[in-house]
């Protein structure tokens, strides 16, 4: 768990936990998580779909009540605190803004629930959609609005309240990958500028990467690993986390018996693996590779600085521009690696048939025990 | 539960039992006691069955009974009939504004009331009316003949007043077939009778039977267009139950008619729902 | 068939020609009885005689249809029945929508069936086990305690029992439908925007339903405005428009029923415009 030392804390959750009974089996949704969100922080929960993420955000926001543990939001805790009266606003799923209103309308709901007089609505209003880039469009339907447009009105909606806390419920799913492409990056300015804490759940890892201060990756309600995106992409501490986040060649072995870090691959060739956790001999492993950790040769050429030196044969070439990859067959067994393709011209005359050295360092096989 | 919560349902539920107790269920429970009882003297009442021996002893009244099943049997699939051709028009082929304009001019009718309808097919069917006096002056007939009050003029009244109930459910049904189920079945050599049989027909069966549970329902209870349209010769139950009531004043042998018709429509619905295997509820929420 | 396939130009041409039927036969009753509502002649039937608005306004030999006192009453009667009946029926209807979508309690499928069923009883039947039911408590109320309950007896506030018996199943169907399809994310982001509950159903949920509250109000009025089974059995002294209308068509039918039936389908139609128009949101 990373600690905060010199930064306050705006949503602090404590040994929570939820069980649900399903088909008459009891079935732990969240499983006595922890977690500190310092203030200004874009924090993202990283799971697959069903690993417990929406009720753990459910939590928080309070439409949900947890069997144990304690939640604390802004210092206070949120025990017994209605979701009417938590200082945290939720941007929906698929946003939830009422259709029956105007997007000013919208924006006004919960100033006009606080009993906040017209005129300073309209004013705060006015000024929350010109901060998000919708100056003018108040008296709009939401119909009216494109997708990008009504994200921006969603979250105008709940910041207008000036919450402790925003909570972001893969609010980008709905949208088409271009437009996905660049709220990431609008979300994240947005979040920086006006500074408030955002706890954003989602399955796509590529968003919690690109938008996250720091990231838990939760599966079957725990969290496997906390860190910052560099961490889990560079330093994955479970397979889980190393097999889900970013992309990764998953190989089977077990250790070997000799001396060193080598682990023999299941029908295939010995490697160096990183020597980070020592292994007993013979335990079963998995092993992970990053495609971009894979240094290809072509002609074939000897890889002297590296550790693992491996020849085979391209299978076939998926050109997708700067994430091109080649599938390789490793010699003399059945094992395939997917490798990267750097577009720097180096690569451009490989085709399939060609036979290619490949060389591995060994601190980018990952093992871990299984 | 939390007890507000529980206020809150007492204070909904409330209604629906009133509503449901005092109008429906109660009233019912009444006709059946009266229909189960004989006055034997002033004041004074015993159990008995002699309503229900009335009706299978006296043919006037078991027939009138069979005659108004049967008619309305007939004017059911006649509605049928004339309707799914109009509604597979509507939901397949017809689109944009002619498609509003044909729903609108079926829903035209509707709107005005049973009265204004029948008060249309008098002035069209009778002796002095609109097309006896069309086809005298023709010269197709030698003198002015009386359309009105035989059975063809009730069979008429009683599919015209149906066809939207008919229309409706056909039109929702068919919409939802999605036309490259047709077309796939087309491209694969199905021929028109086959395609209608074994996608349409099909896809459609729901509808079918909402729609005709409903009509024959309607037509079953119907008066106003038997006896307008029908006269003195209509000889439909309903009216029975109107005579005994209001006329002669013998609400036990009136209470009685009123169950056998009550019985014979929800037997007649039960069956339809079963042939076509649709669930009574769904079927309704269709209509 | 779809337009997608082939078709002769034989059976396009049948289907043109029936469809054309089709829509003269469902026309054809209206329009004669719209036309006679003008005839300057004693009865509603041909010949034509010439245009007159004599069955609308004259007050003479003929009495048309807005000097005709006795008609007049009935269609106020019809629209008092009317606007109780509506009210009564969107005011239960919601009660049972939230019942049925929004509360879970045993027996619940059963009850909604069960508030299915007056749809399935004859009118007829509805009015007579009403009207029986009725006469007994008011003749219990007066055997056991000597007093007359007036409203137990036919006239208007068994006619609006009578009618909202059934009339209410249809309101409840047609809010109880929107209400399923309400999107209870929108709630719950209400309440996350610090809106109370009765906050939310002034400002969310209510406004979501009018539509439908629109739509089954519309079509309780119609239906009670126009309905006759049952309200022929629970009738009094007054009696509203149709089973005025009936009497009148029984002793032989004026051109004044063709006026009033005109007016009606014109308030008919303005009200379907309004629902119509409306449907959009």
């Amino acid at each position: 768990m990373l600690t905060f030392p010199d930064l306050a804390i705006d949503l602090d959750v404590r040994g929570v936990s939820k069980h649900y009974r399903q088909h008459g089996k009891d079935f732990t949704a969240v499983d006595d998580l922890s977690l500190r969100v310092p203030k200004g922080a874009f924090c993202s929960i990283l799971g697959p779909s069903g690993c417990g993420k929406t009720t753990l955000l459910r939590m928080i926001a309070g439409f949900i009540e947890p069997d144990a543990g304690e939640i604390f939001i802004g210092g206070n805790s949120m025990r017994g605190v209605p979701p009417n009266r938590r200082p945290a606003n939720m941007i929906f799923q698929h946003l939830a803004l009422f259709p029956m209103m105007s997007v000013g309308e919208n924006v006004a709901y919960g100033l006009a629930r606080r009993g906040i007089a017209k005129k300073l609505i309209q004013h705060q209003v006015d000024a929350m959609l010109e901060r998000v880039g919708l100056a003018g469009a108040a008296v709009k339907r939401i119909d009216q609005l494109s997708g990008g447009q009504k994200q921006r009105a969603a979250i105008a909606r709940s910041l207008v309240l000036e919450p402790t806390l925003l909570l972001l419920d893969e609010p980008l799913g709905a949208l088409d990958l271009k437009l996905r492409e660049h709220m990431k990056l609008e979300l994240k300015q947005l979040q920086a500028q006006i500074g408030t804490t955002f706890v954003y759940i989602t399955h796509d890892q590529s968003e919690a990467l690109v938008m996250s201060d720091f990231i838990a990756v939760m599966n079957q309600g725990k969290f496997e690993q906390t860190g910052t995106p560099q961490d889990l992409y560079y330093r994955p501490q479970t397979a889980f986390v190393a097999g889900f986040v970013g992309n990764s060649n998953r190989l089977s072995g077990r250790m070997g018996a000799g001396a060193g870090s080598v682990a023999q691959v299941d029908d295939g060739p010995a490697l160096f693996v990183s020597p980070q956790q020592a292994f007993p001999p013979g335990r079963s492993l998995a092993l992970f590779i990053r495609p971009e950790a894979i240094v290809l040769a072509c002609p074939p050429a000897p890889l002297e600085n590296f550790a693992n030196r491996l020849s085979g044969k391209v299978l076939s070439l998926f050109f997708d521009g700067a994430n091109s990859t080649v599938l390789i067959r490793l010699d003399d067994s059945d094992i395939e690696l997917h490798v990267a393709l750097f577009q720097n011209g180096f690569h451009a005359d490989i085709h399939p048939g060609d036979t290619v050295s490949l060389g591995i360092a060994a601190e980018h096989v990952l093992a871990f025990a299984v | 539960m939390r007890p507000a919560n529980r206020l809150l349902l007492w204070l909904l539920l409330a209604p629906a039992v009133l509503w449901l107790g005092l109008l429906i269920v109660l009233p019912h429970l009444e006709i059946l006691m009266l229909s189960l009882r004989q006055r034997v003297a002033p004041h004074e009442y015993a159990f008995s069955l002699q309503q229900y021996a009335t009706f299978f002893d006296e043919p006037l009244y078991w027939h009138t009974f069979a005659r108004t099943a049967l008619i309305s049997l007939l004017a059911t699939l006649l509605t049928l009939l004339l309707a799914f051709p109009v509604a597979w028009h509507i939901a397949k082929v017809a689109r944009g504004r002619s498609k509003a304009l044909m729903l609108a001019l079926l829903l035209l009718p509707f709107w005005a009331s049973e009265m204004v309808r029948t008060l249309g097919w008098v002035i069209l069917l009778r002796g002095s009316g609109v097309i006896p006096q069309w086809l005298f002056h023709l010269g197709l007939t030698a003198e002015p003949v009386e359309l009105l009050y035989n059975d063809a003029s009730i069979l008429l009244g009683l599919v015209y007043s149906s066809l939207l109930f008919m229309l409706i459910p056909l039109v929702n049904a068919l919409e939802t077939l999605d036309d490259s189920l047709v077309e796939a079945a087309y491209d694969l050599g199905g021929s028109r009778v086959n395609i209608l049989r074994q996608i349409i027909l099909s896809h459609a069966a729901p509808g079918i039977a909402a729609g005709s549970v409903m009509v024959f329902m309607l037509t079953l209870g119907n008066y106003l267009t038997p006896v307008l349209l029908g006269g003195k010769n209509s000889m439909w139950f309903t009216e029975q139950i109107y005579t005994q009531f209001i006329t002669r004043f013998n609400w036990e042998q009136g209470a009685a008619f009123a169950l056998l018709l009550l019985v014979l429509s929800t037997l007649m619905v039960w069956v339809g729902l079963k042939l076509t295997g649709q669930g009574f509820g769904e079927t309704l929420r269709r209509t | 068939m779809i337009p997608s396939i082939p078709q002769s130009a034989r059976s396009r041409l049948l289907r043109t020609a029936y469809l054309a039927l089709f829509f003269l036969f469902l026309l054809l009753p209206l329009t004669v009885v719209v036309i006679f509502a003008f005839n300057d002649a004693p009865y509603p039937l041909p010949p034509w005689r010439g245009f007159t608005l004599d069955w609308f306004f004259a007050q003479g030999d003929r009495i048309g249809l807005f000097h005709d006192e006795e008609m007049l009453a009935s269609l106020w009667q019809s629209t008092r029945i009317a606007l109780w009946v509506t009210a009564l029926s969107l005011l239960v209807g919601t009660c049972n929508a939230f019942l049925l979508e929004r509360c879970r309690f045993r027996g619940q499928r059963l009850l909604s069936l069960a508030m299915l069923l007056p749809l399935v009883i004859p009118g007829v039947i509805l009015g007579i086990s009403i009207l029986a039911f009725m006469s007994r408590l008011a003749q219990f109320a007066d055997d056991t305690w000597g007093v007359e309950l007036e409203f137990l007896r036919p006239g208007l506030p068994l006619i609006v029992l009578g009618q909202f018996s059934y009339i209410v199943s249809i309101a409840t169907l047609t809010i109880a439908a929107r209400l399923k399809r309400f999107d209870t994310a929108l709630e719950e982001a209400a309440l996350n925007l610090g809106a109370s509950r009765w906050a939310i159903f002034r400002t969310i949920i209510l406004p979501y339903l009018r539509p439908a509250l629109f739509g089954a109000g519309a079509i309780a009025f119609l239906l009670s405005f126009e309905n006759f089974n049952t309200t022929y059995m629970l009738t009094g002294s007054d009696a509203p428009l149709t089973v005025l209308m009936y009497g009148r068509m029984k002793e032989g039918a004026t051109p004044v029923l063709n006026a009033v039936s005109l007016m009606l389908m014109l308030f008919s139609a303005l009200l379907a415009g309004i629902v119509y128009r409306r449907k959009p949101d």
